[in-house]
């Protein structure tokens, strides 16, 4: 699944139409627009706002580590950066401005973007504030937090378009995706290309392996504790061996009266599954 | 079978490379080893930090992913310059037995090392203030002679050439007898210490396992043959060797291979000029192992039904038994047997 969070629509809209993300209407909390394994969450301006949509949206769909999540949007820029307005960031450190705390996105893939780091506010930043960061916004800080007890951090990118100098004068909802609009293409591009690497270990027992096996231990009467370690051994022997029905097989009938009777079964498969 | 190839392209051409990123703590950015070690860096993008924890300690991390792409983090250790040895290494009969860890992780990938259970990550950390640790060591060789390990926690020899720390260690046993060092590697850079005059308190202790071995479970090291031709340099110019057959693991047709290898070893290079040898199965503490696994579930090394001791985790006894009985006999017709040094799971 590739998550998208945006804090504006006017940032949005262009990737909804690049995406051709169609609006899920039984979401009243937050705007979601989806296809197939694309969300894209309107999440609000603000590190707070924006935290608890991404919470919402990776807690609803149920997240896991193989999944993808994005941050998009626009940013002022530092005195540090020279570069033009519409230029594209991927951050590589990010600075809640709050309370100072930096966070570290893994920068494991190569990419078409520049780099800088982003500093994220409370408020809107003017000139006069004391900027730490290349780029500054209102929501990196935020959802990466929130994304990192999710996600693990080479799976987390927060992707910036300069829109300004620190100073917001004259930006209007028609300017904001005016300036987005011509990366919209290659940023679309990039995260197809990164959700294609499938970095997730296929689970060692198939669903149905698995099935069998806490059916087993079900009809062994076994505790938790028990249970996990039969999954584990399990797991082994069929790295070692290459299998795992087939050795089950004689054992699959029981059905143990008492947890004593259950242990003694137990340890029967035990050796079973630690045959070399 | 074209689609799986153009992904695995695929993959290739949106790593990284090595060292993309190098990290810097504010504390060490004005470090000489610092600026020397960025100086072999250029094209990299440096990143301010403010401890090496914030990026090497962050939860949810993939070791194996990072594996693909590892980052440099450059820090200032502040406290634990030396470690007790640990029960499940060799002490070699010395007495003050010590580890240091200078540097965090390797750059090598080997399936069954325990690196892969201890760190939350697989970038590497420098602690660029080595001139601390020797501080320390000096200080207490004052009170005793000590035996420190100096290449447990990666291999140092592997990144001399950017850190120059095995140098230092080297000049620090030059100017202190009671202090006998180990630099253990898995590396083909002994020409790094070509310079230097061979000591009798410095052991260069080289890691050697049968090429099927290295090919399978020992990614991205050297070659035997490499190892091989490095051991017979520093044996030409002197240096005290010795060979670890550590960790033996458990493999099909081990004693066709393992045998085949120490012959192998010993017809390649003059025994009379091998200090002593160690001998060891694999063997882990089982809060790495579980660790381990999980992060590599697939792995055939950790699928074996390990037996557990005292918290540590082995082949069982009679594998290990005959794994050790059978290099040590094989070693013996090389070596005198006072000269090997065994160590069950």
């Amino acid at each position: 699944m590739i998550f998208i969070s945006i804090a504006m629509y006017c940032e949005a809209s262009p990737f909804i139409s690049e995406l051709h993300l169609k609006k899920d209407t039984y979401n009243s909390k937050f705007q979601i627009f989806e296809k197939d394994d694309i969300k894209l969450i309107i999440t609000g301006t603000g590190m707070i706002s924006s935290a608890s949509a991404l919470t919402y949206i990776l807690t609803k769909y149920n997240a896991s580590f193989s999944d993808i999540f994005v941050n998009i949007g626009i940013c002022g820029g530092s005195d540090k950066i020279s570069l033009p307005i519409g230029t594209v960031f991927l951050c590589n450190k990010i600075i809640n401005n709050d309370n100072k705390k930096s966070f570290y996105p893994d920068m494991l893939f190569k990419h078409p973007f520049k780099e800088a780091s982003l500093e994220s506010f409370s408020h809107v930043v003017t000139e006069k504030d004391n900027v730490q960061g290349d780029l500054v916004d209102m929501e990196g800080a935020g959802v990466f937090q929130a994304a990192s007890i999710f996600l693990p951090p080479h799976q987390i990118m927060c992707i910036k378009i300069l829109m300004d100098f620190l100073n917001t004068k004259g930006i209007t909802k028609e300017k904001v995706s005016e300036i987005i609009n011509p990366s919209v293409a290659v940023i679309c591009n990039y995260i197809n290309e990164i959700a294609k690497i499938n970095l997730r270990q296929e689970p060692i027992l198939s669903e149905d392996e698995e099935d069998l096996i806490l059916k087993l231990g079900n009809n062994m009467k076994l505790t938790n504790a028990m249970a996990v370690e039969l999954l584990k051994l399990a797991e082994a022997y069929k790295v070692r061996k290459g299998e795992i029905i087939e050795a089950l097989s004689p054992f699959l009938n029981i059905n143990c009266k008492s947890k004593y009777e259950g242990k003694m079964c137990f340890g029967r498969i035990k050796n079973k599954l630690m045959e070399l | 079978m074209k689609g799986r190839c153009a992904l695995a392209e695929l993959k290739t051409s949106l790593w990284n490379c090595n060292f993309s990123h190098i990290y810097v703590e504010k504390e060490a950015l004005n470090h000489e080893i610092t600026k020397k070690i960025l100086s072999h860096f250029k094209n990299s993008t440096f990143i301010e930090i403010n401890s090496y924890k914030e990026v090497f300690s962050r939860r949810c991390q993939s070791f194996s992913a990072q594996k693909n792409s590892p980052k440099l983090i450059l820090a200032v250790k502040k406290e634990n310059f030396l470690y007790k040895g640990a029960e499940v290494c060799h002490d070699f009969g010395n007495s003050n037995f010590y580890y240091s860890s200078s540097i965090m992780n390797c750059i090598y990938d080997c399936e069954y090392c325990y690196l892969r259970g201890v760190y939350p990550s697989s970038n590497i950390v420098i602690f660029v203030n080595i001139e601390d640790t020797l501080k320390n060591v000096e200080d207490i060789l004052k009170k005793h002679p000590l035996y420190i390990c100096i290449s447990y926690d990666s291999d140092l020899l592997a990144l001399e050439n950017i850190t120059g720390f095995t140098a230092m260690w080297i000049e620090l046993a030059k100017n202190n007898p009671n202090l006998k060092i180990e630099i253990r590697t898995k590396s083909a850079n002994f020409k790094a210490l070509g310079s230097f005059t061979p000591l009798n308190n410095v052991y260069i202790a080289w890691t050697l396992s049968p090429e099927e071995v290295i090919t399978r479970f020992e990614k991205n090291t050297p070659s035997l043959k490499c190892r091989i031709e490095s051991i017979k340099e520093a044996i030409s110019k002197g240096w005290k060797i010795r060979l670890c057959f550590d960790p033996l693991l458990y493999i099909d047709s081990f004693e066709r291979i393992y045998g085949k290898f120490i012959d192998y070893v010993f017809e390649s290079i003059p025994k009379e000029n091998i200090s002593d040898v160690s001998i060891g199965v694999f063997r882990i503490s089982k809060d790495y192992f579980k660790k381990m696994q999980k992060e590599y579930p697939s792995s055939l090394l950790l699928a074996y039904p390990f037996e557990c001791s005292n918290g540590v985790l082995s082949y069982r006894k009679k594998h290990s038994e005959d794994m050790i009985n059978f290099v040590y006999d094989k070693v013996s017709k090389y070596i005198e047997k006072e000269k090997i040094f065994t160590l069950e799971g």
